[in-house]
């Protein structure tokens, strides 16, 4: 993405039909070619003075990129999100909003709806520090690439691999001992979306993203569970904006079958599991606090808890300076809201659901 | 009365340019493309303050497509501009000061060729100290920005003796206010195309809020007649006061010159954040006193403005600043200073409130601090210091008689969320007590779901804001009405459309005051080759002199077409009156039509067609009392605000405002620049600035320099809108374009005490130190 005519002459733009077309016109240009899918980011980095590549591949006419799959195993519920699905189709989508309303809301917070209605969620992914990494990384998604030079054309890749290098433990909630700035690597100063720095991309400059796969428990394995989950993200307004700390947490919790008579939607703290927290922002890439979930994990929340899970995050997360926030307020206001609020669904006011 | 779609009949209707733009099919000046039209560019300073070496466009004008590149050489008269004293080079001759100077400008064929061509001009620039903030430019060995030092203007007001005063004070509370420098932020950034004709003039489509200034202040750029530039500035794509100077018209209207080709320019929004004027950013200290019962003795003040590099309209705001300082109390003993300051940053200049924004915010949080510290209900301190109808001006001058304090301070109790509605208690800090779950906030409305870390509060503030230039400013008005020859009433203004509803205004005040119909008429506006002089679109006036003449022009007007009528119909004058689409038989006005129609008139007539002018001046004080005005509108608002402890974040729930300018014309654009005002206002407090660092701008546009959006504003917004002026009042409606922004900050900053007890003296409030206000910042899971 080097090139650049000063005198405006645009980049020939591809279309491919399929994938393996699209791979292929990318494997041959190599760096002076770039997808595009709704070319909302490229946009804006092209006017904060990014040089535009000389070959565009547009992935809009790819069909089976734009599906949403849904299919089911004894496991459970699994859900293939095609990368060119739009945001905005995504977070209205009936199966999302009620299986996985973390990534409805995170799909939400993405710009305003104009921005929705182009903006892919794969092109969300794919540039490393998406909102909905945020999300997808608390959900355990797994992402779809299309790659000939790999084995099977067709990997996958837990999200995390997005925002870890890639010589990481593959499962980061096992290991033990993670390097604080883990995904961190960020443009200090970034404040606007178009000038973020590259983050760890991809390993191979031209495999492309098919796919967001999501999954969840069958209605049996979860008997006597309910799942939690919170996602806010924090900006200088209300809306439309770029987020000064995004974060999100899922967790299971147990139901107290003696609970609830009278009481509507109300359970006793009961033992939480499967905890994820994670925290991200415009300027550093999402991370999961894992000695924080390490906490939670199997815990029966009490204000004793929710006090140590505080001084855990604060400090366990050190968020750069921004512009306009410093990175004690970022770590202060993402420890006082994922814990006020994971205590507040978890002492069971919120039945199911999302609090955002 | 409170203004709702329900109760405000027919004349809620939408504005007649309403549909257009709303639909997007309005053409703007910056749309216009006129044939063999080249695109312009300019290039600004590198520097925010340097020397200039040399400028060498050679390489540049090589390039393929590249029509003129010009620098100071090639300004014909005066290479200055400024509407008070042209002190901003069109382009810089030695010297640049801020990091929107001008150096040169080229016309080419498309702006990337123009773009590319700036990039090939070679500048040599020998970079000077910054001065980065008033207090480093008033120091001794502060690099001198101008001839005469780096003080733009001074201003000030005595009455009494305020420091002895204070020895007669019960309480004292000081403070030094900061308030942040605001962007316009208008939608159509600075722009449109200047046009050369074939007699040697030229026509300039380009936006501004005084077509006939920027017409004489072109004519000393280009050294031409005034009559040879035809300005044509409607409709804008919004204002706010930040096009009222020159922007990018200069350099259009030199290539045009130096090319006979029609040049646009347009500026990106980039440019326009790096070139345009902003909010003074001000701080001010003051200290007020009051005795036990909250009796105000005492008030000193001392305003420090940033007017950046230059001077535009800086003296005035400052002088706008010192005459507001006061509030609408009476206060026996003042001393105010200000002083206006150059340093590198930008220029600072007119905007929406006018230095009355500033100063209110300040005004404002020493009435609330005070009334808490005497533990005096803050609506009743208000009212015991109010200042009276026949009560002289801040300045000491006369004014028109008003009871606006009085109104809108009685009529904004009636906010069903202030607590004299409600019955709720007073302030409710967030250190008082174990129960801090209460969502249902102080006043009542009940959250659906109770979250703990949630706290509502609600304050409120009073305005007076001035109308008109003020003593001592030539400040002309006018208008003509006139029986066109297609059988049209045609009315002109020479204002201009910048988003405000000038249009509506005029129509409504047209068809109410003539009798005519909405279609009989043809309203010319915003181009000076057909609109009389009515002075700027500033300063709220624009409305109060439409409704002055045209009550001056009617009576002769109005006669002279029921005389010609009558003399082509042959019924006798008393019985004729105008009507919609023509003259009407008084006695016959169940009739299907008008005896003679606008156009039969027109038509029959063919010569002398009834016309009638009106020139005067906008009221102002006899007193000579530089800057002081005569009249005076008020405004009173209630805030409620919802608090995030865990973030500080502040969700403005409701902005209650009632305002007293007397007659509402046209009640949708009423409401319109209230609750539009309110918004920009609470850009304003919660979010908006354009910060500095070594003269640089910390933002360069929308996606960091954030405005409100939707979300952001309240859902409920009540205008309530006091009609009634004392009587005997000759003057009619105040215009309301500033007074909607000017008393929501301190209402806003207010509430945020209400509910949390932070007080703030920075504007925008930051969140940070809302949470940060009680030890380690954990207030929002202290329940836990
Ligand atoms: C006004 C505005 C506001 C915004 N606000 C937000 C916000 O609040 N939060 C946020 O997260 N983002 C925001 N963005 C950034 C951007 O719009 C989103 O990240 C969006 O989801 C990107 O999707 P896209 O389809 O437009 O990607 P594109 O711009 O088309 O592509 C983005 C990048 O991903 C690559 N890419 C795209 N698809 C694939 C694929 N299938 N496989 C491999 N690589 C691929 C492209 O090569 C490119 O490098 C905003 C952008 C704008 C213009």
């Amino acid at each position: 993405m080097t090139t650049e005519n000063p005198l405006g002459n645009s980049p020939y733009v591809w279309r491919p039909h399929t994938v393996e077309e699209a791979w292929a016109i990318k494997q041959r240009f190599g760096e002076d070619a770039c997808y595009v899918a709704g070319g909302t980011l490229l946009q804006l980095q092209w006017e904060g003075g990014a040089g535009k590549p000389r070959h565009l591949i547009s992935l809009e006419g790819i069909q089976t990129l734009t599906q949403i799959r849904k299919s089911a195993d004894e496991e459970g519920l699994v859900l293939d999100i095609g990368a060119l699905c739009k945001l905005g189709t995504c977070k209205a989508h009936p199966l999302v909003v009620r299986n996985w309303p973390l990534l409805a809301a995170a799909c939400g917070a993405v710009g305003s709806p104009a921005v929705r209605n182009r903006a892919t969620l794969g092109g969300n992914v794919a540039n490393g520090h998406g909102d909905t990494l945020t999300a997808l990384l608390a959900l355990d998604g797994e992402l779809l690439w299309f790659d000939e030079n790999s084995r099977t054309s067709i990997t996958t890749a837990p999200v995390h691999s997005m925002v870890v290098s890639a010589d990481m433990d593959e499962d980061i909630g096992q290991s033990a001992d993670m390097d604080e700035d883990i995904g961190q690597s960020a443009d200090m100063n970034g404040d606007s979306f178009g000038r973020s720095a590259d983050t760890a991309g991809p390993p191979s400059p031209s495999r492309l993203l098919m796919g967001v796969r999501l999954r969840r428990e069958s209605n049996a394995a979860m008997s006597g569970l309910r799942h939690i989950s919170i996602f806010r993200k924090l900006g200088r307004r209300a809306a439309f904006v770029p987020s000064l700390v995004t974060v999100a947490a899922s967790c299971v919790q147990r139901m107290d079958e003696n609970a609830g008579s009278g009481q509507k939607n109300t359970v006793h703290a009961t033992q939480i599991d499967h905890v994820r927290l994670v925290v991200g922002a415009i300027d550093f890439a999402p991370r999961r606090l894992t000695a924080a979930e390490r906490l939670l994990e199997g815990a029966v929340p009490s204000p004793d808890l929710w006090h140590r899970l505080h001084a855990n995050i604060m400090a366990d997360l050190n968020p750069p300076d921004h512009a306009f926030a410093s990175a004690d307020y970022r770590r202060l206001t993402a420890a006082n809201v994922l814990v006020a609020q994971l205590a507040e669904a978890c002492s069971g006011f919120v039945k199911e659901g999302i609090q955002c | 009365m409170l203004i709702r779609p329900e109760t405000m009949g027919d004349t809620w209707r939408p504005r007649p340019d309403g549909p257009a733009k709303v639909t997007g099919s309005l053409p703007y000046l910056t749309d216009l493309v006129f044939p063999n039209m080249l695109i312009g560019k300019v290039l600004r300073s590198a520097y925010p303050h340097a020397e200039l070496e040399s400028i060498d466009t050679d390489e540049a004008k090589r390039l393929p497509g590249v029509h003129a590149i010009l620098t100071h050489e090639d300004v014909p008269r005066m290479n200055r501009f400024g509407i008070v004293m042209p002190d901003q080079p069109v382009f810089c001759e030695d010297r640049v000061r801020f990091v929107g100077d001008a150096i040169c400008a080229v016309a080419a064929d498309t702006a990337e060729i123009a773009t590319q061509a700036l990039r090939l001009v070679k500048v040599v620039y020998r970079p000077l100290p910054v001065v980065t903030n008033p207090e480093a430019a008033l120091t001794e060995d502060a690099p001198r920005l101008h001839p005469n030092g780096n003080v733009l203007h001074r201003a000030g007001y005595r009455r009494g003796k305020a420091q002895d005063a204070m020895a007669d004070c019960s309480v004292i509370v000081e403070e030094t206010y900061e308030t942040p420098r605001q962007m316009h932020a208008y939608l159509e950034t600075e722009g449109g195309v200047v046009v050369p004709e074939e007699d040697g003039s030229i026509t300039v489509y380009m936006g501004t809020q005084h077509g006939y200034r920027d017409r004489q202040q072109l004519a000393r750029i280009l050294a031409m007649p005034e009559h040879a530039i035809r300005i044509v500035s409607s409709p804008m794509g919004g204002s706010f006061g930040g096009k009222d100077e020159l922007n990018v018209q200069p350099y259009a209207a030199l290539l045009a010159l130096a090319t006979g080709r029609p040049v646009k320019i347009h500026q990106t929004r980039a440019e326009s954040v790096r070139s345009a004027l902003k909010r003074h950013p001000m701080q001010i200290h003051m200290r007020t006193g009051a005795d036990a019962n909250g009796h105000i003795l005492a008030h000193q003040v001392s305003i420090v403005a940033d007017t950046g590099a230059y001077a535009t309209l800086g003296p005035a705001v400052l002088d706008f600043a010192v005459e507001h300082a006061t509030g609408p109390y009476r206060i026996p003993n003042l001393e105010i200073e200000g002083v206006s300051v150059f340093t590198n940053n930008g220029v600072s200049g007119e905007f929406r409130g006018f230095g009355g924004n500033q100063v209110t915010f300040a005004v404002e949080g020493q009435v609330e601090r005070l009334a808490a510290k005497l533990g005096i209900d803050p609506w009743e301190m208000r009212r015991r210091n109010l200042r009276h109808a026949e009560d002289l001006g801040p300045l000491g001058q006369r004014i028109a008689p008003t009871d606006g304090a009085a109104q809108v301070l009685e009529a904004i109790r009636r906010s069903p969320v202030w607590p004299a509605q409600t019955g709720a208690a007073g302030p409710v800090g967030v250190g008082s007590g174990a129960d801090v779950g209460s969502g249902s906030g102080a006043t009542g409305e009940g959250l659906p779901l109770g979250l703990p870390w949630k706290r509502r509060g609600v304050g409120m503030a009073l305005a007076m804001h001035g109308s008109g230039l003020g003593f001592g400013r030539p400040d002309p008005a006018g208008g003509r009405l006139s029986l066109m020859p297609n059988g049209k009433v045609e009315v002109a203004f020479g204002f201009e459309e910048v988003g405000q509803g000038l249009l509506a205004v005029i129509e409504q005040l047209a068809t109410s005051e003539l009798g005519c119909a909405p279609e009989d008429l043809c309203i010319r506006i915003g181009d000076t080759a057909v609109v009389p002089v009515s002075g700027s679109t500033t300063a709220s006036r624009a409305t109060n002199v439409v409704y002055q003449a045209i009550r001056r022009m009617k009576p002769s007007w109005q006669a002279e077409m029921v005389a010609a009528a009558a003399r082509l119909t042959g019924l006798p004058a008393e019985r004729l009156r105008l009507g919609p689409g023509g003259v009407w038989d008084s006695e016959r006005m169940g009739a299907d039509r008008p005896v003679l129609s606008y156009r039969s008139l027109a038509q029959q007539r063919s010569q002398h067609l009834p016309t009638a002018e009106a020139h005067f001046s906008f009221p102002t004080t006899p007193d000579a009392v530089t800057g002081g005005h005569y009249l005076y509108t008020f405004g009173a608002v209630v805030a409620q605000v919802e608090v995030d402890l865990l973030t500080g974040s502040i969700e403005v729930r409701r902005l209650d405002q009632a305002i007293a300018a007397g007659p509402v014309i046209h009640p949708m654009g009423y409401a319109g620049q209230i609750e539009g005002g309110g918004s920009m206002a609470l850009g304003f407090t919660l979010m908006e600035d354009v910060p500095m660092t070594e003269g640089f701008y910390e933002v360069g546009n929308f996606d960091s320099y954030l405005i409100p959006t939707i979300a952001d504003v309240p859902r409920t917004v009540d205008v309530d809108a006091i009609e009634q002026l004392l009587p005997g009042d000759p003057f009619g409606p105040r215009g309301v374009g500033e007074i909607g922004t000017v008393a929501v900050a301190p209402a806003i900053a207010a509430a945020v005490h209400n509910a949390c007890g932070y007080v703030a003296h920075r504007l925008p409030i930051s969140p940070k130190e809302i949470v940060q206000s009680w030890g380690d910042g954990t207030a929002g899971i202290g329940h836990l």
